[in-house]
Formats: C-alpha cells, sequence, structure tokens
C-alpha cells in the first residue's frame, strides 16, 4: 500500500514507507493551501511521511482509524485548519 | 492475540516477503545496492520489533543476517552464493515461527536449536575479521537518570494518576541520517507498550536543507509504564540517541498550599453563611476546590468523584454534604503528602520542577472567616497558566480530527448530497474495510439468488402469452424484466468486485520456487512474469495455485534442457520461463511457457504404446497435436527417471481435470526444441455461470457456454459414418459427431415441462459445436433453447461420483438443471 493520489486529495493506505516521501512532497508543492489529506485507512505512516505532514500542516479531511494515529500523531497534525494542537490544549485545561 | 503482537506479526510476513524478493534480485545481481539496502532494512526493523516480544532465537538469528549484510554494504564481504542461500534459510526459519506465532503458539522449544546452527554458518561466513560486529562491540551504554524525572515533564493530572509507580521517561532524539539506516523513529516509538505521554518535537538540524524529506528532524519525549528493560530492547540498537529517566511520581510542592485551602474550605463551611449568599458560598467553594484539582497534579479520578459529590450537594443545597464532598479531597490529599515523603520525591536536576503552582495565589480563607472567599479570579489564573505553557503534547483519547467547518469539499466517494456536518462527513470517511470472507460469500449467495429469480420473470411472460392472458401484461412482465435483469446483473457485478484479486497473490511464490527448483536440478532458469496485475475472482485466483505449481515444475524438470544439452544446442545456458496472465474473452488465461526441448510427438506415441494408452496400429494415424494431447491421459508420464518434484504418474492429466472442474480448460503447444507452452483458462468468476439450454429426448441440459462455438442445422447427408463412428462435415473440416441421447444412455420420456416439443425432423439435424480437450465435436440434439445465467453448485453426495455432469442448478421456472461436463462425455 501507499498513498493514493486524487486530485488535490493524498489518501493514506496502509502502510505508507519513505518510499512514498517524495511523492507526498511534490503532491505538497503542487496543490499548495489546496492540498488535503485522508488518512482514514492509513495504518503506519514512515517517520518521514509525518514529517511532511506535520510541516505541510497538512487538512485532514478524513480522520484515521488506526488507534495510535488518532490517539498520538493527531494531535501533531493538521494545523492549518482549526488547531488539533489547540484540541489537545482544552483537553489539558480540563475540559 | 495481542493487538501489538499481531501488528508485529503482519510487519513481519510483508519484511520477510520483501527480504525473500530482494535476496532473489541480489542473487542475480549481488551489486544492487538498492537491495542490500532494502534487504538489511527489513532485518534491521525485524530484529528490533522482536526484541520487544520475547523472542530471542529470532531476534538473534535476523541480527546475524543484518551484520552479514551490514559487512557487504561496507564493501568488507562479497554477497556469494552460499551467503544468498544462508540469507533464505533464514528467511524460511523466521516465515515458519511467524506462521506458529500466528496460530497463537509460543515458539518452538527447539527454535534456538534450530537457529545456532545457521547463525554460526553465518558468522563463520562473514569471516573472523569483520571489524563490525554488534554482537562483539557491546554498544555504548545510553544515559539512564534514576529518581530523576525528566526536566521536560510537566506534571498534569493525567501523569498524576500514576502516583507511586515506577514510570520511566525517554527523550529519542534520532540521528538525522537515520532514515538511511533504515530506522522508522516513529516505528520504535509505536511499539512502545502502556505509553502515557508523547511529546513529537521538530529538531532543528544545522546544515541540512529544510525541504530534504530524507532527513530525520523529528525528536521523542516519552513516558510510559513499561519497565527499562523492555525499552532498552527496543532501543537497543539507537541506543546513544536516547536518554532515559527512571522516576516515581510524587506530588509537588504545591501540596501543603492545596491542603490548607481545602482545611480553609472545609472549616469555613462550619460557619453559617451570611443571609441571602449560602448557595453563592457553595458554588464558589465548589468551584475553587474543582479548580484546585484539575490544576493540582492529582488523580482524575479524584475529581471525577468529588464533582459528582459536590453536585449532589448543590443541588439539596446542603452546606452539610459539601463539606463532607471536601472532606473527602481533604483526607486524600492528606494521605497523599503521608504517602509523598516515603516515595522519595525525586530531585529534580537542574532547576525544571513543575511550573509554579498558581493556586498559591488565591487568598486563603483563615479558618472560621464568615466571608466567602475572593475566587473568581482562580479560574482565569489557571487557565491562562495552562494556555500558556506551549509545550503540545499528545494525551490518551483526543477526539478523532474531523473538519470543525462543513465547508464543501470535492467528494472522493458517493456522498449524499446533504452530507456537510461533521458528524455526517466521518460516517463516509474510512473508503476501505475489512470484511469477514463469509459475509461476503453470503452477498454473493444472494446476488446470484437474485439473478437466478430474475430469469423466471421471461418464463412468466411467456407463460401469460401461453395462456392467452393480456398482450398488454405479458409485455409489461417483459419491461419490468428488463429493468430487474439490468438491477440484478449491476448489483451482482458490484459484488463480485469486493472478492477481486490480482493473480501476483499466487504468482508471488513463483521466483523462489523456480530458483529452488533450478538449482536442485543444476538447472540456471530465469522466471519472467508478466500480467501479474491482472484480477480475478478470489476463488479463481487461489484454485490456480495448486495446477500452476504442477506446470512450472513441470517445465523446469522437463521441459528446460541441462545447462550442457542446451549448448549442445546454441542455446544460452540460462534457460526461460515465462508466465503471462491476461483476461480474454471473460476468461483468466495464464500461460506458462518455456524455452526448454519442446515435446517429441513420437517419443510420446512410443511411451504411450509402451503404457498401453495407444494401439501400435493407431499411432501413425494421429497427428502430433494429437500425440501430444496423450500427455493429459491419466497416468502419462515421459520422464524417463521418475523426480522428487514431478514426474510421480501424477502428470498433466491432474492438471487438467482439476482446471476441467472448475470449468476451465488447458490447451498444450509445443515446438520441438523450441519450447512448449501451457495454456490455462479458467472462468473469471466461478459463482455464476453462463449455460445454453439444449433439450433431448424431452428432458433439457445445460451446456457452458464458453464451450460452444456454433449451433446449426445440418442435412443428414453432412453426417457420414467412418469407422463406426461419424463425422460432419464442416467448412472443411471434418468434426465427429456423438448423439447426446446415446452418450447420456437417455431414453425418450414425456417432455418435461417448458421444455420445446419440437421433434427432431428428418430432413435437418441440429448440432452443438463445441469445444473439448479432445478437440471440437459435434452433439445431436433435439433443440437449443435460451442461454441463462445460473449459480452452479457442484454435485453432492451421493452424487459426487457421477461423471459427465458439472453440477446442479436452478432455473427461474423451479426447476433443476444439470450441466453438462462436455470433456466426460466425450
Amino acid at each position: 500500500m501507499g498513498i493514493r493520489y486524487e486530485e488535490s486529495v493524498a489518501v493514506l493506505e496502509g502502510s505508507c514507507g519513505i518510499r512514498d516521501v517524495e511523492s507526498l512532497e511534490e503532491f505538497f508543492k503542487a496543490h499548495k493551501e489546496q492540498a488535503e489529506v485522508s488518512l482514514a485507512v492509513c495504518s503506519k505512516m514512515h517517520t518521514a511521511i509525518f514529517q511532511v505532514l506535520r510541516k505541510r500542516r497538512a487538512v485532514i479531511i478524513d480522520a484515521p482509524n488506526d488507534p495510535f494515529i488518532t490517539r498520538w500523531l493527531c494531535p501533531f497534525l493538521g494545523e492549518r485548519s482549526g488547531s488539533m494542537a489547540g484540541e489537545v490544549e482544552n483537553n489539558n485545561s480540563g475540559e | 492475540m495481542e493487538h501489538i503482537l499481531e501488528a508485529f506479526l503482519e510487519e513481519s510476513l510483508e519484511l520477510l516477503k520483501e527480504a525473500s524478493s530482494s535476496v532473489l534480485q541480489l542473487e542475480r545481481d549481488p551489486t544492487n545496492k538498492e537491495e542490500i539496502d532494502v534487504l538489511f532494512r527489513a532485518m534491521h526493523t525485524m530484529k528490533g520489533s522482536s526484541a520487544l516480544f520475547d523472542l530471542q532465537p529470532m531476534t538473534k538469528l535476523v541480527h546475524a543476517a543484518e551484520d552479514a549484510l551490514h559487512s557487504v554494504r561496507a564493501d568488507k564481504l562479497t554477497l556469494s552464493s552460499e551467503l544468498v542461500d544462508l540469507f533464505l534459510e533464514c528467511i524460511d526459519l523466521a516465515s515458519s515461527w511467524v506462521a506458529v506465532l500466528e496460530d497463537g503458539s509460543a515458539l518452538p522449544e527447539t527454535a534456538q536449536e534450530e537457529a545456532d546452527p545457521l547463525i554460526a554458518r553465518i558468522k563463520a561466513l562473514s569471516g573472523a575479521d569483520q571489524k563490525h560486529s554488534i554482537a562483539a562491540a557491546p554498544l555504548a551504554e545510553s544515559e539512564v537518570f534514576r529518581d530523576v524525572r525528566p526536566p521536560w515533564l510537566q506534571l498534569d493530572g493525567r501523569i498524576a494518576d500514576f502516583v507511586g509507580k515506577e514510570l520511566v521517561a525517554f527523550e529519542y532524539t534520532p540521528d538525522p541520517g537515520c532514515f538511511f539506516q533504515g530506522d522508522d523513529p516513529l516505528r520504535f516509538i509505536s511499539l512502545v507498550p502502556q505509553l502515557i505521554h508523547l511529546e513529537i518535537n521538530e529538531l532543528h538540524v544545522p546544515g541540512e536543507s529544510d525541504d530534504d524529506p530524507f532527513v530525520c528532524r523529528t525528536g521523542f519525549r516519552v513516558v510510559t509504564e513499561t519497565n527499562l528493560d523492555t525499552l532498552k530492547s527496543l532501543f537497543n540498537y539507537v541506543y546513544d540517541q536516547v536518554k532515559f529517566y527512571v522516576f516515581r511520581i510524587s506530588f509537588a510542592r504545591g501540596i501543603d498550599t492545596a491542603l490548607r485551602l481545602l482545611h480553609g474550605l472545609e472549616a469555613a463551611l462550619e460557619v453559617p453563611p451570611e443571609v441571602g449568599v449560602a448557595a453563592i458560598r457553595r458554588q464558589s467553594y465548589v468551584k475553587m476546590a474543582t479548580t484546585l484539582l484539575e490544576h493540582g497534579n492529582f488523580p482524575r479520578k479524584w475529581l471525577e468523584q468529588f464533582t459528582m459529590s459536590s453536585r449532589l450537594a448543590l443541588l439539596e443545597e446542603s452546606d452539610k454534604q459539601l463539606s463532607v464532598a471536601i472532606h473527602h479531597i481533604v483526607n486524600s490529599v492528606a494521605e497523599a503528602q503521608r504517602c509523598g515523603s516515603n516515595l522519595s520525591i525525586m530531585p529534580v536536576p537542574i532547576g525544571a520542577d513543575a511550573p509554579p503552582v498558581v493556586i498559591s495565589r488565591v487568598r486563603i480563607p483563615e479558618v472560621g472567616a464568615t466571608s466567602a472567599p475572593r475566587l473568581t479570579s482562580v479560574g482565569s489564573q489557571q487557565g491562562a497558566a495552562v494556555a500558556s505553557d506551549r509545550a503540545v503534547v499528545a494525551q490518551p483519547a483526543p477526539p478523532p480530527r474531523v473538519p470543525k467547518e462543513a465547508a464543501p469539499r470535492p467528494s472522493r466517494a458517493p456522498q449524499p448530497a446533504k452530507a456537510g456536518g461533521a458528524t455526517q462527513r466521518q460516517q463516509f470517511t474510512a473508503n476501505s474495510y475489512k470484511i469477514d470472507q463469509e459475509r461476503i460469500d453470503d452477498l454473493l449467495e444472494l446476488a446470484g439468488e437474485l439473478l437466478v429469480a430474475k430469469n423466471a420473470l421471461p418464463y412468466l411472460a411467456r407463460r401469460a402469452e401461453e395462456l392467452g392472458a393480456a398482450t398488454q401484461l405479458a409485455r409489461e412482465v417483459k419491461d419490468q424484466a428488463a429493468i430487474l435483469s439490468r438491477i440484478a446483473d449491476s448489483f451482482h457485478h458490484a459484488v463480485m468486485q469486493l472478492r477481486i484479486i490480482p493473480v501476483s497473490h499466487v504468482f508471488e511464490r513463483f521466483p523462489r520456487m523456480v530458483r529452488d527448483v533450478g538449482r536442485k536440478l543444476n538447472k540456471s532458469v530465469r522466471l519472467e512474469v508478466h500480467g501479474e496485475h491482472t484480477e480475478a475472482d478470489k476463488s479463481t485466483v487461489e484454485r490456480v495455485g495448486d495446477p500452476l505449481v504442477h506446470v512450472i515444475r513441470n517445465s523446469l524438470d522437463h521441459g528446460i534442457e541441462s545447462p550442457e544439452e542446451r549448448a549442445a544446442a546454441g542455446k544460452p545456458a540460462e534457460g526461460c520461463i515465462r508466465l503471462t496472465a491476461e483476461q480474454s474473452r471473460g476468461m483468466l488465461v495464464i500461460t506458462v511457457e518455456d524455452d526448454g526441448r519442446g515435446v517429441d510427438p513420437e517419443r510420446v506415441k512410443a511411451v504411450a504404446i509402451r503404457r498401453g494408452l495407444l494401439k501400435e496400429e493407431d499411432a501413425d494415424s494421429l497427428t502430433d497435436d494429437q500425440a501430444i494431447g496423450l500427455l493429459f491421459q491419466p497416468g502419462f508420464s515421459t520422464s524417463e527417471t521418475v523426480s522428487d518434484l514431478s514426474g510421480r504418474g501424477v502428470g498433466m492429466d491432474v492438471v487438467r481435470s482439476a482446471v476441467e472442474s472448475y470449468g476451465g480448460q488447458v490447451q498444450f503447444r509445443s515446438t520441438l526444441g523450441a519450447g512448449t507452452a501451457i495454456i490455462m483458462s479458467l472462468p473469471l468468476s466461478m459463482a455464476v455461470a453462463k449455460v445454453l439450454l439444449v433439450n433431448v429426448v424431452g428432458h433439457t441440459f445445460g451446456v457452458p457456454f464458453e464451450l460452444v462455438l456454433e449451433t446449426m442445422h445440418v442435412s443428414p447427408e453432412q453426417v457420414a459414418s467412418v469407422r463406426g463412428g461419424k463425422v460432419v462435415s464442416i467448412r472443411e473440416r471434418v468434426v465427429p459427431v456423438f448423439h447426446l441421447q446415446e452418450l447420456l444412455q437417455l431414453t425418450p420420456t414425456q417432455p418435461e415441462p417448458g421444455v420445446s416439443t419440437e421433434a427432431q425432423d428428418s430432413e435437418h439435424l441440429t448440432i452443438l459445436l463445441a469445444r473439448t480437450p479432445a478437440g471440437e465435436v459435434g452433439l445431436l440434439v433435439d433443440a437449443f433453447q435460451e442461454v441463462v445465467d445460473v449459480m452452479l453448485k457442484p454435485l453432492t453426495e451421493p452424487l459426487t461420483n457421477l461423471r459427465g455432469y458439472l453440477g446442479t442448478c436452478l432455473l427461474g421456472d423451479g426447476r433443476a438443471l444439470l450441466v453438462l461436463n462436455l470433456a466426460d462425455l466425450t
């Protein structure tokens, strides 16, 4: 599995390894603000992929189903449209 | 099975598959650096993950392989064919263990004994002079701070849940170039059990462009409940990049202040409130205690308990109850304070205690004070303190991220037009599911029944006409039938798509098989695979596997010549087997072609005569194709020496009968000296078949439609008798003709209901021209009916041994239909 690109949406499928990272970079460069990412069926992502998603502040349109990604990685992703990190901060303040 | 072990096994299978394919590539091109890297990474990753589970033999085994590969990468060791064999043995052994673990068992007790000789051989081959040996050179100890809380760890309620427990925190700063070593830091982190805190930081890497995605610039700070030993084995190979802290959580200094505050509240409640402010006082006290519990680094359950009991007190408007609730926390905090001294609060190294406890800014009411303390600012101050803390940390269970706005976005999956809200969107997010195969099969069964039910409508329409019902009604039924037919077909197609897989599922085992068998036979053979992405129904793809194994082994054993023979024939020493898959005319066609010696028809005839399969006098009249067709006779084998690969007398006949039992066909083409091609065609899907209905003396039978070449009427003069048999001449070809009635040994009966009574008129004979393994044949029948889609079911007990029939199915009008197996009959 890997990354499937559907116009301005990158769909991460299954395990996304380092070999997918260059195409993901290209994708963000090409689509800039329009770029969106679907994590619904992503089960694993390489650190390099995570780095790119984080650096590009990817807009996550489909929430992941993988518990590790949901619980531990998502808070660091998707800051461009409504801060994910912010949600965690809210959590910290005991909402 | 534990989720984490399951994930490990799944990953290991993938890695082993990847490793196996790399080894095979490397065998052809030992200098391929890319493949060496892939192989190294696979071994390295497996070593790291296996260390997490008590799988010492596996860890040691892949470790040895990794060490050897390290030397290969450093050009200190040549990738000899012996080493390649050892790697493959390694992979095989590890794969067998993964299979055992998948079954839920532990590694066999003999695992270490099995691994040791292999490890020793790898080590012997990689040479004692290896400078680099991870096992020999102990790794640098990573830093471990005991009884020290990491300076970066902010205490909060969640961490406080673990008061008194020993926790391990670690800071992992991966090497910027670690991706090139095959490391995936995030994967290590995902394997840490009992994670309770994760902070992911962006690191600045001097001298590297920010745009280079191959530079690791991500650091991790982690707290976990697991023990240090587990973590040490997990991070065994990146030891120098990790700094560990082992500590127990206790309360920070603010605990005294908190206790004083709570005592103050409790005491204040003893005093009657001023008139009219009782409710406000209660609310203020609750808010104050709540704020303290929220931000005072206390276990969350204290807050939960207090929230419940204080709500009740507010509802009951009872100062007494509130006092009890607060007293309860006082007790807990006092207890914590008492234990705290025993918990040996960690000396925090570099002036990095928890941030100042803001609660100390609150004016503490004196015991016995009658006025409500000024509390309103507490919440906002605390809020500000927290909000100003920029450390972004992931904590357990934040809600899944969904876009907050319902802005319309380009849709990738069909969605209802009104879908827009976050909740609705969420419902349509996952675009792939793991579904139990049984459920898909049930759905398929239903789709098949729908197809059959739809076939009933044309029959009804015909009946309506026959019974003289209104023509209009019959027409309407027909129209509806057309609509239903379209829907049923689409539905069936959609369900079938769920079961579609590429043939690569079966093909991927062959490169290794060809290599191993080729070596065993001292033949050098290259396997070329084409069309491995061709798709077909899962059952078709799975069923083609075993026949293919046999055909490919046959090619290796009998087809490809020895290197000497090839040299003598002027062929390159390396033989080639080409495995091709394609879709053609609704069939999955798989071809196995070799450039070997081909089949000698004369030799086949001679063997057939010797085995009593052919009369000597008939031999001369056989064409080459017919002679080669003898290979498909049961028990035929041309191999002079029986090898352990094939030629045990279970030859091509087994392949043929297997493929035919699935409704397929096998063809054989061979050119002496140039090679052989075996072409297997199978229906793309096994579930629904098209059959042509034929009538014979009042009975109806089905003939698989893909075998039908032509239907025709001929005059009796066109049929001639030759050697006791009948033949018909069709467009200058002579085709044998059989009476289906005689083949099936049928006696004329009353026609079945719905069967055309059209008699075989004496002026014309009705012939079905069909394809069979023995070549084209003509079948004399009484009449043809329509072609229908049916759900073909194999014959069940006690009819399983009945020859001549592929299976049964139901017709739209409720009759059962027998579908003929022409290969058996002719």
